[in-house]
């Protein structure tokens, strides 16, 4: 099944998600593409641990992630993927995953980060990894909780 | 009430819950001692937040229950992400989501020390004051 929802949160598993968006979304399972998490078998364990009852979580790093994508396009379940940083996105896009549209929703402020839109913030990085990502046919959109208005990425982006 | 509980409370929550938590508890059964409450703001990272609920539980080695508001909300995890790393060292950090009243008034009246059997009747405690009326009514009026 194509994925649910594609969506970027420096915070991957948190109130929101998994008050709003996992229920909005309606997935089966969450998935998880960082090389961070993957690696850290504490950060893994609370991510599996903060999913409703009923819900798995899989943690993947980048690789093994788009091999799992690839392979969750062609079963009957459905999935919400998630990242911490649009990097991510753009490098499972390379990689061959296709995702028509990109959620950011959660992108905190912190050196070397500019504000964009609201709370969220981007270093030149992530910019660019966002233009890229939209000239490859993946709109960009920022969003925080799933009832407010999506913001296309290139209405605020001030190159 | 004399400070005789076995370990510390630590009230995690998003916004000012946890502290309006505790202050309610006290309403209904007076000062609670060896607890505190740890909101997270709304522009708090994750890191700073885990530093504020440290700080909380103290550096005395004393037992710590942390109680959380939502499962899977960033206080929760990064409680949780605590009670992971300090298994296997002598600290005795316990984490439990979706705190209500019921179940922060049977932690704070405890006498009971910190193990299984003291976490499950926390657990019994918060669940069974969760009650839909109605049914109890027909089924009473039957």
């Amino acid at each position: 099944m194509p994925l649910k929802l594609v969506r970027v949160d420096d915070r991957l598993i948190h109130g929101q998600v998994v008050a709003v968006w996992l229920r909005a979304v309606g997935a089966d399972r969450i998935v998880i593409v960082d090389d961070k998490t993957a690696q850290n078998e504490f950060l893994r364990d609370v991510l599996v641990l903060a999913a409703p009852q009923g819900t798995p979580v899989e943690v993947y790093g980048l690789t093994e992630g788009a091999a799992r994508v690839a392979e969750l396009a062609s079963s009957p379940t459905s999935a919400f993927l998630l990242m911490r940083t649009p990097v991510t996105a753009l490098r499972l896009r390379e990689l061959g995953v296709q995702f028509d549209m990109l959620n950011v929703g959660g992108l905190g402020a912190g050196p070397g980060r500019r504000p964009l839109y609201k709370n969220i913030s981007a270093t030149d990085e992530e910019l660019a990894a966002m233009r890229t990502l939209e000239e490859m046919g993946t709109k960009v959109e920022l969003r925080i909780v799933a009832d407010d208005h999506g913001v296309p990425f290139a209405s605020v982006d001030k190159r | 009430m004399a400070t005789t509980r076995a370990f510390r409370i630590v009230v995690a929550s998003h916004g000012d819950l946890a502290r309006a938590m505790l202050d309610s508890a006290v309403m209904i059964c007076g000062p609670v001692a060896d607890a505190v409450a740890v909101d997270l703001q709304p522009e708090q990272s994750p890191e700073a937040y885990g530093q504020a609920l440290r700080s909380a539980m103290g550096d005395d080695g004393r037992p710590v229950l942390i109680l959380t508001d939502l499962l899977g909300g960033t206080p929760h995890n990064v409680a949780s992400l605590i009670c992971l790393e300090s298994r296997g060292t002598v600290l005795s950090i316990v984490c439990v989501s979706g705190t209500n009243l019921g179940m922060l008034l049977e932690a704070a009246t405890s006498m009971e020390s910190l193990d299984a059997d003291s976490i499950a009747g926390l657990e019994a405690a918060g669940r069974a004051s969760i009650v839909d009326v109605m049914p109890r009514v027909d089924r009473s009026s039957v």
